[in-house]
This record gives structure tokens, C-alpha cells and sequence, in this order.
């Protein structure tokens, strides 16, 4: 690693941080009430003016250029703050990818050539879930040089928000299953109210129905899955940089709150059955954190040969962040289950986290039947 | 010499401590499996009717608008006569036996596990007023709730001792002494006069007495601890905050504000002048009362979790019955099957702990007194106007308060103490960890359906984690079972003495 590389992970690192505690941490309680409440879109102008949503873009487009360490480290900083601000930032990169490795870096150069706001430029997707394990799938039938899609495509995230989304049809006649890209503001799409969810919730989600819709085919007909896979090894780390950026968060709360709260006479810190959930967590955030940055610097998120090693580090982590998150409130008793400390949104977040891609479950058979080849 | 009692183990437990439900086989009264029935039945009326239909429009209501106090819903429980169903016909009230209450708990728990704490909150109250044996102060009280139901206008208990700087500390005796209390009952003529503040009470703003601990000496709380009962009109005294809960969110948890509020001798629930006189110590008369409460409460928050257990397990079925995955049937899927088989597990679990207690809790705890087969008959058949008027003037007589602690407090025996202070714990412990797998199996097999609101798993998982809070962290009731099962007889043991 070059010295300017160290400079610009700092800058990045630094960048977040500032972000996060600045503009985030004031309004979390206030976002975490959206969509029963107004959400403050300064926020998100101001991630975008920050380029955060440019990341992962080629260099010609004003991004990174696909750096992996660079989208974790804006990541993790951001998740432990607030993990719904990272997650809108995944999820516009992942969609990002998908479209990259589809060959259709043209289409992403439109959206922003013509982008005006933030909202133009977002990418949504649905991201909480394996698109070739659902049954319901939006269908797609092509006229001419175009398809028409027909259908619903559920929990699409950044839904309401974006310009466009990304989203996964079946083609009829042979059934195959390809991505698309769709023009939210088309009169012939309805996007549903925004869905009231587990955690996440400056991170908005809806449903989106299509009546004849005009969609541009992303890649090649029938080719879905093999962008998704190529896609997912790389963002299942970057997803388990967000869980291990919220036990960032929930261990250090849990640490500083039981040096100071007082059982007995004594810091609770001093108690040793607390001592042991507090090393728990330690030993955990620590082992996610060392994880994630050695995968980044032995060059994850270039190619799929690697995959394997990365998904195997990866899915852990989105469990041990709902272990870490549920610790934390316990450290707390009573004040980690209340709103004013943020102990019990960064639970939420991370029980949500763990359908990222997919049922949790499903991710691990899914692992062991693409790298131990055992029948599908 | 062979040893009967020793039978079942070498860990130094009794039979009677492995196997309460044996022991209580024979000395149950028949008559409470029909309450149970009947309890059950009316909360399923009541789920139908009232909670199901608005559950998750109330919690959304209640996160759109922290503030807002589900009042509605107390008066629709009023309306169903839920605040005097456990009120013994003694106090005037419909005398259903303890027991069947953790049953009718779990039922409105796998609806909503807020509305099930709404209304069982209020009997915590009354098992406090139980506990210090003090039945001339809990049938004036008791009066209130049953004229509040026949008024409409709801009349209901709370129970006050987490302070902001002392939660766990005040399980305990050897922790509260080290402890920063800070609500002090100071005496004056005819009562005290309170300052302080209690937090995360449930139902505070609801409740029309609060049964409040408070301690005469800040330096020595478990040698000065006082019960009394205050009303919400008492000049004074004032509602503060109501916490923004994760979940539970149609249950308030108040601050309740304590300022030069004066209590009157006559709603003090004990105090040290009632123990003076007494063969055991005001100390640990504290611990007694404190256990006696918690193995009532304790059976409750495992009844409650036996209900998001099968709330949960209920919803997570009927999503698998109904999705395919990879063109499977979600059902039909082998690991899916051993996961549902999991859930069933906790629930069934859950629901023979929380008998277990119930059983403990008859033969050792605070529902003893009316589960006895004569009183128990006596009661349930004798008119409810006759039973009142035969026993008020018993009820208030010096002697029967002097005989009812001797017989619960001085003559209590360590070990039925114990027993009915160890199972609730671990019930509690064991009960709140099996709902919170259930709701994450339940949220894993879902997958992105199980996000949303609308569906319901997720403000199970919300609802639930504060089941490993309330009634004491699980970490605390770990420790509590160690005490009272584990560690007891032990003398070479200390507790929260950890260096």
C-alpha cells in the first residue's frame, strides 16, 4: 500500500466520521420515525454532495472504480452512526454493479449525464431477498427493441426515492430470468406507500407494480444470474461491513455506559458475568473488523475466484451482529430498550441486515451448494 | 438411613423441589382447570374482538406519536371486567384463582404482547399489596378497581421501584445497602412525607394507586424499606416522561415524580414499626416480600414469552404452508420442518415452566392461602355479597393482619421460598430466551416478508426482547437461580460479592 493510498483511506475514514457524526447523529431518533414521520432529505443531498453514492462508479464517472476497501470504509464508519444511511449507499452501488457487469456501463453514464438531484440519480433494488428463489417475479414480454413489464416487484429499497430501479422479470416464453431497468417516474409504474419495516428506516422501502411498463434489458436475456453471482460475493461484504460497523457501535455504547452506570456500590463494568458479554462483543467486533479489512487488502471484490473466502467470513458476521446488537441492550437493562439511546435501533438493524440477499438460512445451504457442488 | 427426599438427584434438591407439579397433583383443586378453560376463552373473545383487529395500527400509531395513551383499550379490558377477575371475592372481587392467569397472559401475549402486560400489570400491584399481607389497605383498594369496572371508568394498579440510578440493585439486600436509592419516606405525624422519582414504570400513567418502595434511611434501604400505596391525585406527586419503547408500545412506561408528596399511616403497605416484634429481621422481611412478588411476576413474563412463542410459530406456520422457495414449498422443506419442530419445542417449553412455577407458587407462594381445597371451596361457591360480608370485619381485624405474617413472613420457610424464587427465575430466563429464538427463526424463515410490519413477526421480535429485561435482566435471574437452587445450603457460597 502507497503512502497516498494510506492518505485517501484516512481522508475517506475521516470524511465519514465527520458525515456521520455531524449530519447523521443529530437526526437519527427523528429519521428512525420516517415513514411514520418526514425524513430529513438534507441528509441524504448532503451524502450525495459528498459523493457517497458515486463510489463504487468507474473513474471516468467521478467514482472509485469498483475499490472495495474504499465502499467498506465509508461503510462500516457510516453504519456505526447509522446503519440506514450505509445501506442506501450499498444498495445504489450494488445496482451499480449489477449494471457494470451486464456490459451496460453506457446506461449508467446516462443516468448521470442526465442527473439533477440526488433523487435522478439513486439506483433502486431488492435487495432483501434472493431474486431466483421468490416465485413472484415481475414478468416481461418484448416489443420491438424494448421489453413491457407486467407484475410486482415487493420491498424494492430506495423504491420512492430514486429515479430508477433495477429490478428482475421472468421473460415469457422461455421463462428465463433477466434485469431490467425502469424509469420509476413512468406513468405506467405505481410505487406503493413506503413499507413500514423491521430496522433500517432512513433507508426507504415500497413496492413497485408495473402495467405495461417500458424497460431497457440489462445485459443478456436469460443472463440474471450470472451478474447477481458475480456481484454477490463482493457486496456480501460489503453488506457484513455495515453489521460489523453497527457492533462497532453497539460494543462501544455497552462500554462506556458500564464504566459509568453504578450496581451495588460498583461500576457494572467490574462485574464479571457483564466483563465476559462485554469481551464477547470485544472479541467479536474485533475478529469481524480484522476479517473484512484482511479480505479487502488480499483483494476481494476482483473477481469470483475468491468468493468463497469471502462469503465464508462474511455470513457469520451478519449473525454474530445480531448476537453483538442484543448484548448491547442487555448492557443497558432497561435504557437499551428505550429510543433516546441508540442500542435498540442498531438491534433492529441488524436482525434486518441478516435477509440481506436472502434468508439467512437459505445463504448458508446456498454456500455449501455452490462450493461443495452438492445437489441444487 | 435411605432418603426419599433425595431420590431424584445428588445435588442436594428435594423432590419436592424437582417435581412441584407431583406434589401438587393431589392438593390442586379440580375447579382451577375450569377456570383456565374459561379464562382462555374470554381472551380469545377478547383477541378477536378488540387486540387483533388493531394491534399493529396501534403500535404504528403509538411510534408515529410517542405520546399518545392507548386509554381505548384500558377501558375495553374495563369493559370485559379484566381489572377484577383475579381480585379475590373477599376484596369484592370475580375470585378466578391465580393460577389461570398466566394462561389467560399467554393468550393475549400471542396477540399482543403490550395488551397482555397492560392488564397484568395492574395484578402486580395487587400481589404487591399480597405480599406485605396488608388486606385491610388491598380491600380499601380493591373496592376501587371493582367500582371503577362498574362505573366505566377504570381503576387501576401499578407497581413502583426501578429508580433512575437503581435498577438491579433493588433485587437484592446485600445490593441495595451498596446501592444509589434515592426515593426516602421520611416520617411525620400520621405517615411520611415522600421524595423521589421511579422510572420505566409500566402502566404509571394509567394508574389511578401506585404501590410505591421506598426506604426511610438512603444509607441503610433494605433495613428501612417502606410499601405504601399513593394515589395519582395526591398533591405532589406528578407523571413525568413516558419512554419511547422499542415495542410494547400500547403498555406506558412512566416516570413517576415524588415531591413532598404526604402518605397517611393507613396506606402504608409495611414498614419497619408493622415487622417490629417479628422473629425475622425488617431485612430480610425486604428479600421475602421481594421473592414473593417475583415468583408471581416472573411466572408471568413466562407465560408471556409461551405466548410470542406461539404467537410467532402460529404466524411463521401459515407463511410456510403458503411460499415456495426454488419451487419448493417452504413446508415440504426438510430443514424448514426441524425448525418448525424447534419452535413448537419453545412453546411447549415455555408453557410447562410457566406451569411449573404455577404449580410452586401454590403450594410454597403467594397463591397458597386461596388454593388450599377448603378456603378454595369456600370461596368459589359461597355468594360473592356473603363472602364480602363475612369477611370484612375478619379482613380488618388486628388479628388476622398479625396472624396472616405470622404465617407468611415470620413462619416462611427458607427453602419453599427458594423453590418458588429459583424456578421463577430460571422459568423467566429460560422462557424469554426461547421467544427471542422463535421470533428470529420465525424472521429467518420469513426472510423479507417477515421485515414488515403489516406481517407481524417483527414487533413480536420488538415486543420480546423486553422479556429479557423486565422483572430482571436474565442475567441478574441467572444469578438468582444459582442463589436460590444452586448455591443454597452452601454456606461456603457468597453472592455479588465478585471481585
Amino acid at each position: 500500500m502507497t503512502t497516498s493510498d494510506e492518505r485517501e483511506y484516512k481522508l475517506l475514514i475521516n470524511t465519514s466520521r465527520d458525515f456521520a457524526k455531524k449530519i447523521l447523529l443529530p437526526h437519527r431518533e427523528e429519521n428512525d420515525r420516517y415513514p411514520l414521520a418526514d425524513m430529513d432529505e438534507k441528509i441524504m443531498e448532503k451524502a450525495y454532495e459528498l459523493d457517497f453514492f458515486h463510489v463504487w462508479l468507474p473513474e471516468e464517472l467521478g467514482g472509485f472504480g469498483g475499490h472495495l476497501k474504499k465502499l467498506v470504509l465509508i461503510l462500516e464508519n457510516i453504519a456505526e452512526t447509522d446503519a440506514g444511511m450505509a445501506v442506501m449507499i450499498l444498495i445504489n452501488a450494488m445496482a451499480q454493479e449489477i449494471i457494470l457487469q451486464a456490459g451496460e456501463g453506457k446506461a449508467l453514464a446516462d443516468i448521470c449525464t442526465r442527473e439533477k438531484s440526488v433523487h435522478d440519480f439513486l439506483i433502486a433494488f431488492p435487495a432483501f431477498t434472493n431474486p431466483f428463489e421468490t416465485s413472484s417475479v415481475a414478468n416481461a414480454r418484448k416489443k420491438g427493441d424494448t421489453y413491457i413489464l407486467n407484475g410486482e416487484t415487493p420491498y424494492v429499497v430506495l423504491g420512492n426515492i430514486s429515479g430508477q430501479a433495477l429490478v428482475y422479470a421472468k421473460i415469457e416464453g422461455d421463462d428465463s430470468d433477466s434485469f431490467f431497468l425502469v424509469d420509476l417516474k413512468a406513468g405506467s409504474v405505481r410505487t406503493g406507500d413506503p413499507v413500514i419495516s423491521l430496522g433500517l428506516h432512513a433507508c426507504p422501502v415500497c413496492d413497485v407494480c408495473f402495467h405495461d411498463t417500458e424497460a431497457m434489458i440489462i445485459g443478456e436475456k436469460g443472463k440474471a444470474p450470472d451478474y447477481f453471482n458475480r456481484m454477490y460475493g463482493t457486496f456480501m461484504l460489503a453488506g457484513a461491513s455495515i453489521a460489523a460497523g453497527i457492533m462497532r457501535g453497539a460494543f462501544d455504547d455497552a462500554l462506556a455506559y458500564c464504566r459509568n452506570r453504578v450496581q451495588g456500590g460498583r461500576p457494572i463494568g467490574n462485574w464479571s458475568e457483564l466483563q465476559l458479554m462485554l469481551s464477547h462483543m470485544a472479541l467479536t467486533v474485533k475478529n469481524a473488523e480484522t476479517m473484512i479489512a484482511c479480505l479487502c487488502e488480499g483483494g476481494a471484490g476482483k473477481g469470483t475466484e475468491g468468493d468463497e473466502g469471502i462469503i465464508s467470513a462474511s455470513i457469520p458476521i451478519f449473525d454474530q451482529a445480531r448476537d453483538v446488537t442484543s448484548s448491547g441492550i442487555q448492557a443497558l437493562g432497561g435504557y437499551g430498550y428505550m429510543e433516546d439511546y441508540s442500542q435498540e435501533k442498531r438491534f433492529r438493524d441488524a436482525q434486518h441486515l441478516q435477509s440481506f440477499l436472502g434468508r439467512a438460512t437459505l445463504k448458508k445451504l446456498n454456500f455449501l451448494k455452490s462450493f461443495y457442488k452438492l445437489a441444487s | 438411613m435411605f432418603d426419599s427426599d433425595r431420590l431424584m438427584d445428588r445435588s442436594g434438591l428435594s423432590f419436592q423441589d424437582m417435581n412441584c407439579n407431583l406434589a401438587a397433583v393431589s392438593k390442586q383443586p379440580k375447579g382451577i382447570m375450569k377456570e383456565v378453560k374459561e379464562v382462555v376463552r374470554l381472551a380469545r373473545k377478547f383477541n378477536d374482538t378488540v387486540v387483533r383487529p388493531q394491534a399493529l395500527e396501534m403500535d404504528r400509531k403509538i411510534h408515529r406519536d410517542p405520546d399518545y395513551l392507548p386509554w381505548e383499550w384500558v377501558k375495553a379490558a374495563n369493559e370485559f371486567g379484566f381489572y377484577t377477575l383475579w381480585i379475590p371475592k373477599m376484596f369484592g372481587g370475580k375470585g378466578y384463582s391465580f393460577s389461570s392467569m398466566a394462561y389467560f397472559a399467554e393468550e393475549l401475549a400471542s396477540c399482543c404482547l403490550g395488551m397482555a402486560n397492560l392488564i397484568s400489570v395492574h395484578y402486580l400491584g395487587l400481589a404487591t399489596l399480597t405480599a406485605t399481607w396488608n388486606l385491610p389497605l388491598a380491600l380499601k383498594l380493591c373496592k376501587e378497581a371493582v367500582e371503577g369496572e362498574k362505573s366505566g371508568v377504570p381503576c387501576l394498579f401499578d407497581f413502583a421501584i426501578t429508580e433512575p440510578a437503581a435498577g438491579t440493585d433493588i433485587a437484592d439486600t446485600h445490593l441495595v445497602d451498596k446501592g444509589s436509592v434515592a426515593l426516602q419516606a421520611v416520617r411525620v405525624e400520621g405517615g411520611y412525607t415522600v421524595n423521589g422519582t421511579k422510572i420505566f414504570i409500566s402502566n404509571g400513567h394509567f394508574s389511578t394507586w401506585h404501590i410505591v418502595m421506598g426506604y426511610e434511611d438512603l444509607k441503610r434501604p433494605a433495613d428501612t424499606f417502606i410499601f405504601f400505596a399513593l394515589k395519582s391525585d395526591t398533591k405532589g406527586f406528578s407523571l413525568g416522561r413516558k419512554e419511547k419503547k422499542m415495542g410494547q408500545k400500547a403498555c406506558p412506561a412512566s416516570e413517576l415524580i415524588f415531591h413532598d408528596c404526604f402518605v397517611p399511616d393507613d396506606q402504608v403497605c409495611i414498614d419497619a414499626r408493622q415487622t417490629r416484634g417479628m422473629s425475622r429481621s425488617h431485612r430480610e422481611i425486604y428479600q421475602i416480600i421481594f421473592d414473593s412478588i417475583c415468583s408471581s411476576s416472573k411466572a408471568g413474563v413466562c407465560a408471556f414469552s409461551a405466548g410470542v412463542a406461539r404467537g410467532v410459530y402460529e404466524k411463521t406456520l401459515e407463511h410456510t404452508a403458503n411460499t415456495r422457495v426454488g419451487g419448493s414449498l417452504m413446508m415440504n422443506l426438510e430443514w424448514v420442518q426441524a425448525r418448525l419442530a424447534d419452535m413448537l419445542r419453545n412453546v411447549a417449553v415455555t408453557r410447562l415452566l410457566y406451569s411449573e412455577v404455577n404449580f410452586a407458587n401454590g403450594m410454597y407462594g403467594l397463591n397458597k392461602m386461596l388454593q388450599v381445597k377448603p378456603a378454595y371451596y369456600l370461596y368459589k361457591y359461597l355468594p360473592a355479597p356473603l363472602v364480602a360480608k363475612i369477611s370484612a370485619p375478619i379482613v380488618n381485624s388486628s388479628l388476622c393482619l398479625w396472624l396472616t405474617r405470622k404465617i407468611q413472613l415470620d413462619w416462611k420457610k427458607d427453602e419453599e421460598l427458594q423453590r418458588t424464587t429459583g424456578w421463577a427465575s430460571i422459568a423467566k430466563f429460560t422462557g424469554s430466551d426461547a421467544a427471542m429464538e422463535n421470533c428470529r427463526i420465525g424472521l429467518d424463515l420469513m426472510g423479507q416478508e417477515g421485515l414488515r410490519n403489516e406481517n407481524a413477526i417483527e414487533k413480536f421480535l420488538r415486543d420480546s426482547k423486553l422479556l429479557q429485561i423486565y422483572e430482571g435482566t436474565n442475567e441478574l435471574n441467572r444469578l438468582e437461580a444459582f442463589k436460590c437452587v444452586i448455591g443454597r445450603n452452601r454456606f461456603e457460597i457468597t453472592m455479588f460479592e465478585d471481585r
